[in-house]
């Protein structure tokens, strides 16, 4: 009995290192939104991209930095608004060489382009937690209309109070629709590019 | 015509083609000099008068070094889509213009009218680079009067690597005029590679290559073959060179940019030392010896990455290998 209630406090004690509390969870997921701005809480949002190796295996790295607001509105689409920026130098491949080269002239040439950026501009329901957004990406000076399909996870009373939400969404596009072909030619590195974004903010 | 095994490909490409570029040029040039500027060899005329004579030869020349880096861009890279955005994808419409620029002079005539022509079109050529590839760099890193004195420096030094190159394509004998050139191109290929930009390596090799031919074609040929519209093409190399490897943009430390960017002004010296400059001879071996030593020394540590990258040499594939170099 003494080991379970070590063991107990062990873990609440971590877990509320890492940001929760198994005292007072986040509020269960609501699919019902109100169409309140949240700022991006950085620590606890995730950028992941995914590219094939060699036409062999999927690469996953990750963006280590993002910032930004959103506002989604599920009764009122046209409402809704995302305006998401990625600190370019924040790349992270768990190689500080390849992490390098990405940020070079080769790759995303960071220090010409510090930032990458995703707006919104076109929001439309598919159901109580699914909707697909257009909008437009700005990568290495280029800007595309993507298309992204935006799972909402809920928002609920955050435990150090406020209130929280949080989604995640999906986009695949062509790297070198962007100008960030090296390795394409040679069938090193694929073109097809997936980003993963799953963000939670706080309600301003 | 597609080629599928990179390495033919970059053989083709970065080097056969473009030292075909370069002897084309140089043959031709060598061709329409003509047998009055075999007379005036034979004479022994001064290189300002092979200028003065031979414009089309130069013109030519300069034309086939743009090809030969075009030619290794194009092939290695394809054409571009897009108005470049990316400082590295300024550097051939930079070459480009700068060939433009040493070529036109040489076609439209002889004497003074040729010579305000060729200046007019450098300081174009200078605007040009302020106004669009340099603009990232501009917004990004630069403000107010930091910003103009950073364009200023930069015209200032481009005008001068244009006169200093002028003077050692005339005051310098052929032989040495075309190591100077080679060498100033193939020496800092290391140093740009090691900035961890790989394309502009690639390329140059091209433009060393086709330098290499052309100052073979240009040295065996009875003909004249001036070599200011060369220099005029490696001032505008050396250009794209420093700003797409310069820490603006890439990891070129500060002393090897300032070094890099000295190569001509070091080539030009030994003419304005009053003992040397009727010594065209000593003058070229001294101008050979200083860009020598100057590639040598902001090229030399990287050498060894560069070598292990192109021969496979580490464990896994080349990126790996590129990898392991970048974390060392």
């Amino acid at each position: 009995m003494q080991t379970v209630s070590i063991v107990a406090a062990v873990a609440a004690g971590l877990t509320a290192v890492g940001g929760l509390s198994l005292d007072r969870p986040v509020a269960a997921a609501e699919s019902r939104v109100a169409a309140a701005e949240y700022v991006v809480d950085a620590a606890h949002s995730s950028v992941l991209f995914k590219v094939d190796y060699q036409n062999v295996v999927p690469f996953y790295g990750r963006f280590n930095q993002v910032q930004g607001t959103y506002t989604i509105d599920f009764e009122n689409p046209s409402s809704s608004a995302i305006d998401v920026t990625i600190p370019t130098e924040s790349i992270d491949s768990n190689n500080a060489g390849r992490d390098d080269h990405l940020r070079g002239p080769d790759f995303f040439s960071a220090r010409e382009f510090p930032t990458i950026s995703f707006v919104g501009t076109s929001f439309e329901s598919v159901d109580e937690d699914t909707m697909n957004v257009e909008g437009n990406l700005t990568l290495r000076g280029v800007t595309k209309p993507v298309s992204v399909e935006l799972n909402w996870g809920g928002e609920g009373n955050d435990f150090r109070g406020g209130t929280r939400s949080g989604f995640e969404a999906v986009m695949t596009f062509d790297r070198s629709d962007f100008g960030v072909n090296y390795g394409v030619d040679n069938g090193v590195l694929g073109d097809a590019t997936t980003v993963t974004v799953a963000l939670t903010g706080m309600q301003r | 015509m597609a080629i599928d095994d990179p390495q033919v490909q970059a053989g083709v490409f970065g080097v056969a083609l473009p030292a075909f570029s370069g002897a084309i040029g140089a043959g031709l040039g060598w061709l329409i000099a003509g047998r009055r500027d075999k007379k005036l060899a034979e004479a022994g005329s001064s290189f300002d008068e092979d200028m003065k004579q031979s414009p089309r030869a130069d013109a030519l020349l300069a034309l086939g070094l743009g090809g030969a880096f075009a030619v290794a861009s194009l092939g290695l890279f394809g054409v571009p889509d897009t108005w470049p955005r990316a400082m590295s994808e300024w550097m051939l419409p930079i070459v480009a213009a700068g060939t433009v620029a040493a070529t036109v002079p040489g076609l439209i005539g002889r004497g003074l009218p040729s010579a305000v022509v060729r200046w007019l079109l450098r300081a174009g050529f200078v605007a040009g680079l302020l106004a669009w590839p340099l603009a990232n760099t501009r917004s990004n890193h630069w403000e107010g009067a930091e910003a103009a004195a950073w364009m200023a420096g930069v015209a200032a030094w481009l005008l001068l690597s244009f006169a200093a190159m002028d003077r050692v394509a005339t005051r310098l004998p052929r032989a040495m005029v075309c190591v100077v050139l080679g060498l100033s191109v193939a020496g800092l290929i290391p140093v740009v590679f090691g900035a961890g930009v790989t394309a502009q390596p690639q390329v140059s090799g091209g433009l060393a290559a086709g330098i290499g031919v052309a100052g073979v074609v240009a040295l065996i040929s009875r003909g004249i073959v001036p070599l200011v519209g060369a220099g005029g093409v490696v001032v505008a190399w050396l250009a794209s060179t420093m700003f797409v490897g310069w820490p603006f943009v890439a990891d070129m430390a500060w002393w090897e940019v300032g070094l890099s960017a000295s190569l001509p002004v070091l080539a030009a010296l030994p003419t304005l030392v009053p003992g040397l400059s009727k010594r065209r001879a000593a003058a070229g071996w001294i101008a050979v010896a200083l860009v020598a030593g100057a590639t040598a020394g902001v090229s030399a540590r990287h050498v060894p990455d560069l070598v292990s990258e192109l021969t496979g040499s580490g464990q896994g594939s080349d990126l790996d290998d590129l990898y392991e170099m970048y974390g060392s």
